[in-house]
């Protein structure tokens, strides 16, 4: 199985070249400076494989509303495969943090060295490949956006040139066993994308550098049909292996696709100017600053006359080839291939901005799902990157042409000039200066040591099994996570470590419209301090109870000195201040248990499933009319602005509220056939009278974040409701004996939205079992897409052992080459 | 005509490096270059815009022109 080909073809220049690329992934390693870097040591240290095992099975938990994948997987995944093994080892969780840093920086550079060499098929000097590799992983997209920080960009960075050399070997071989085998490798290195893609729009530069080669190989084959079967094939394995993962996205899209775009109707277009775009800058944040906090401290130096003129360099570079076009090259082809892409690139990461911005948001407008793109820069610009490597590396080797025999080692003097200049462009990457350092109320850091309080809140939870909700305030939204912490800010292991329990644990998100209502209990809280107004207080009282809140933590390490002006400064008290507003609290709410420092003691626990009618908020909530009516016009309220139903806001507005009348209306409207589901009920008599008869208990058990089973004690003689307060979601089902793929029978038909907030279903004593059970089907999704991953992998191990025998049974016509 | 392509490529690649040089220059002008762009009315996205139209005019009459070459052939 083993080519010793492979052997013959490693020279003096490849070895020189490897050595080199290896003293840059090194870079890395100055950002350090004692602290971790990513904090993701520590995540790894607090989150076992077990736990992580757990994470991968619990496809509910992450972007709730759009199905999209569990956020911590994302982050987890690539850097597990390397970090876990050296766990166990005994490595220390610096020490692992260091040596991803160095993998995760050398394995994207070799991948280009090779792809390179492939694509110019060995006709460049590798010192020229090397170099350009190196300015794969050095130059202003990564310096903006550091690759191997910005997880879920990595993957893609990174599989992108080894695809691409796959691609190209399997044309370029003669045999077609090696074909095969190529073609299966190309199938299975996929895994790495699918797992960490927590936004799919990510892919873009991937489907459309990789689908050009595609098509490009396949027109200049001579083989056409049997390529084209095999390529099928590979793209078919390639779906099957990511099933694991794809399953929950292919039914967003195609089966929920009015949710999904309806979701992404409120985007508009952005872009970057095409001055910047030119030179791979163009991240909007660049000249941004968060109040007086500038984003990125040295980006005046690049709108300087140094900066200026050596960034310019990159496109002069990449258009000399225009020129090249003229002679009568061999390799003509592939250079139109790459400026093409070049073309493309730039056309895609300017977005909206002239030039032909209209022909961009056209498309943005036309077609929903184009709306992910809403930031260009961040989802295209891999494709500029790559399509300048690739002619870059042309002009450097036409140079060297020009230059072999005039003047000595031409193509060293030409490598390591281009080395130098890649150096000076991307100089922040050298000298640590893309990690700014901290000092309190002046700037955000990235070296993180996470304190120890929040690991006493994370093993406390664990050792008390906590399946509760936990509001944390203030919570912190983009770009504000700064934390007054001894050695930096911290963005999110915080989230991790007090695990899928919080309410409030994500940054604001367009998506999620329980912000809003999260962002109003906060701006009560900010009002209140400074008016005492009791309007006020009575909002976050009324909001609290639509939550259900009984306990709350103050983030007291938030770091407020940077975010003097914002509006959404969060008051933080002292405890005398909050021991005070906690008795006014409680004396209007007496569901609010505790209020305090972000400890253990403190914590709160709101319970996750509960029956019968104390749950079921009407009176003195946000959706009693005088309340709707007296607060629908300000402004702060912004989850009354939710206009468009097909958004699926979990807060709808009153509009969508549906009177009920009594509690016998309002169970004959939940068991109707008209009722969709989707639209919050309320009654106008009290709950006390309404449910005076009922006394119903509910023991629950959470077998996993989409997996809940509910035991019923005094089961009612009239119909009652069982309240779920997760995010209301159509796909959770309540039913009975719910095994691995289903449930015998299940109590769709009347679920709602409770609380304005959580799930709610009305069940009849008659037709309801004791023992039920709470299911997401996004799990099922996950199951089957997991055994199809797993069936496509065997497939895949089967066809590489079988190979040759494959190639043999190739259709007629073709014939099969073999030593 | 294919020769009147090919020439054009030639002459639009000449005037894409040519306006590349010219933002790069102008707006070295600018004590705050980055307003600079921002702002409408400087001319230096302007010229940037010319850049990558002349380079992308550059290559299309380019293949146009090895399109019709081969297509003469």
């Amino acid at each position: 199985m083993f080519n010793k080909d492979v052997l013959k073809k490693i020279d003096k220049e490849t070895v020189v070249s490897v050595l080199i690329m290896i003293a840059f992934s090194l870079v890395p390693l100055i950002w350090f400076r004692g602290n971790y870097l990513i904090g993701f040591g520590d995540v790894h240290k607090s989150i076992d494989f077990v736990t992580f095992l757990k994470t991968l099975k619990n496809p509910w938990d992450g972007y709730r509303n759009t199905g999209f994948y569990n956020f911590n997987m994302a982050v987890l995944f690539p850097s597990s495969i390397i970090m876990f093994p050296l766990y166990w080892l005994g490595f220390s969780s610096l020490n692992i943090e260091k040596i991803w840093m160095v993998v995760s920086t050398f394995f994207p550079m070799f991948f280009m060295f090779l792809f390179l060499s492939e694509y110019w098929e060995n006709k460049t000097s590798k010192y020229v490949s090397a170099a350009v590799s190196i300015f794969y992983v050095y130059n202003p997209l990564t310096m903006l956006s550091p690759i191997n920080l910005a997880t879920s960009k990595y993957p893609v960075f990174l599989t992108l040139p080894l695809a691409c050399y796959l691609v190209f070997r399997i044309f370029n071989s003669t045999l077609w066993v090696r074909k095969i085998r190529l073609g299966i490798l190309l199938a299975v290195s996929s895994i790495l994308i699918s797992g960490s893609i927590s936004n799919p729009a990510e892919l873009a530069p991937f489907v459309v550098i990789v689908t050009t080669f595609l098509v490009y190989n396949l027109l200049v084959t001579k083989e056409k049909i049997k390529h084209a079967v095999l390529i099928s094939g590979v793209l078919v394995l390639t779906t099957a292996v990511c099933m694991w993962v794809l399953s929950s996205t292919f039914y967003n899209q195609f089966m929920r696709r009015d949710v999904f775009t309806g979701q992404l109707e409120t985007f508009s277009a952005g872009g970057t100017y095409i001055f910047d775009a030119l030179r791979l800058f163009g991240f909007w944040a660049l000249n941004h600053s968060f109040g007086p906090v500038p984003y990125y401290s040295y980006a005046a130096h690049f709108y300087s006359l140094s900066g200026i003129l050596s960034t310019y360099l990159i496109p002069v570079l990449v258009f000399i080839p225009l020129f090249l076009l003229h002679h009568k090259r061999k390799d003509k082809l592939k250079l139109l291939v790459s400026m093409g892409l070049v073309f493309i690139g730039l056309f895609l990461v300017k977005g909206s901005n002239s030039p032909f911005g209209a022909w961009y948001k056209m498309m943005f407008d036309r077609f929903s799902v184009f709306k992910v793109f809403r930031e260009p820069y961040a989802k295209f610009s891999l494709i500029s990157l790559f399509s300048y490597a690739v002619a870059i590396t042309y002009t450097l080797f036409f140079l060297n042409e020009k230059l072999k025999g005039k003047i000595k080692h031409s193509v060293e003097i030409l490598s390591i000039a281009f080395l130098v200049l890649t150096v000076s462009i991307a100089y922040p990457l050298f000298n640590g200066d893309l990690l700014s350092d901290f000092t309190f109320g002046r700037i955000k850091q990235s070296r993180v040591i996470v304190p120890d309080y929040w690991k006493e809140l994370r093993k406390y939870t664990e050792e008390v099994e906590i399946e509760d909700r936990i509001l944390t305030m203030p919570h912190t939204w983009y770009y504000a996570k700064s934390f007054i912490w001894p050695s930096g800010y911290v963005g999110r292991p915080y989230e991790i470590f007090v695990d899928g329990n919080t309410i409030s644990r994500r940054e604001t998100n367009p998506l999620t419209h329980g912000d809003e209502l999260i962002n109003t209990m906060y701006n009560a809280v900010n009002h209140y301090n400074e008016s005492h107004e009791e309007k006020y207080f009575n909002i976050f009282v009324n909001l609290a109870q639509i939550l259900d809140v009984s306990h709350i933590l103050q983030m007291n390490d938030f770091d407020r000195l940077n975010y003097e002006d914002e509006t959404f400064m969060f008051h933080l008290w002292g405890r005398d201040e909050m021991d005070r507003f906690y008795s006014e609290l409680s004396s209007h709410y007496e569901k609010i248990k505790s209020f305090g420092f972000l400890t253990p003691e403190y914590l709160m626990s709101i319970p996750h499933i509960l029956g019968g009618p104390n749950i079921y908020r009407v009176e003195g909530t946000a959706t009693t009319e005088d309340y709707m009516s007296e607060y629908s016009n300000q402004e702060t309220l912004q989850l009354y602005k939710i206009k468009d139903e097909k958004s699926l806001g979990k807060i709808y507005s009153p509009n969508y509220i549906v009177k009920t009348g009594n509690r016998d209306n309002l169970i004959a409207l939940l068991a109707s056939k008209d009722f969709t589901g989707l639209k919050p009920l309320y009654l106008e008599e009290t709950i006390e009278d309404a449910f005076e008869d009922q006394n119903i208990e509910i023991d629950y058990q959470k077998i996993s974040d989409s997996r809940y089973k509910l035991d019923i004690r005094n089961m009612p003689k009239n119909p009652f409701f069982v309240i779920f307060n997760e995010s209301f979601d159509a796909g959770w089902k309540i039913g009975e004996k719910c095994g691995f793929f289903g449930c015998s029978k299940t109590h769709s038909s009347t679920h709602f939205i409770s609380n304005h907030y959580g799930n709610g279903w009305v069940l009849y004593p008659k037709e309801t079992q004791t023992e039920l059970y709470i299911v997401h089907d996004s799990e099922y999704r996950f199951k089957i897409g997991v055994i199809i991953s797993f069936l496509a992998l065997f497939s895949c191990l089967l066809l590489y052992i079988k190979a040759d025998k494959v190639a043999l049974s190739l259709p007629k016509g073709v014939k099969n080459k073999k030593k | 005509m294919i020769k009147t392509l090919k020439v054009s490529s030639i002459i639009f690649a000449c005037l894409g490096f040519f306006f590349l040089l010219v933002s790069v220059l102008s707006g070295l002008n600018y004590p705050d270059y980055w307003q600079a762009i921002q702002d409408s009315t400087a001319s230096i996205d302007n010229i940037s815009k010319s850049v990558y139209v002349f380079f992308l005019l550059s290559f299309s009459s380019y293949i146009l022109g090895d399109y019709f070459e081969n297509f003469s052939e």
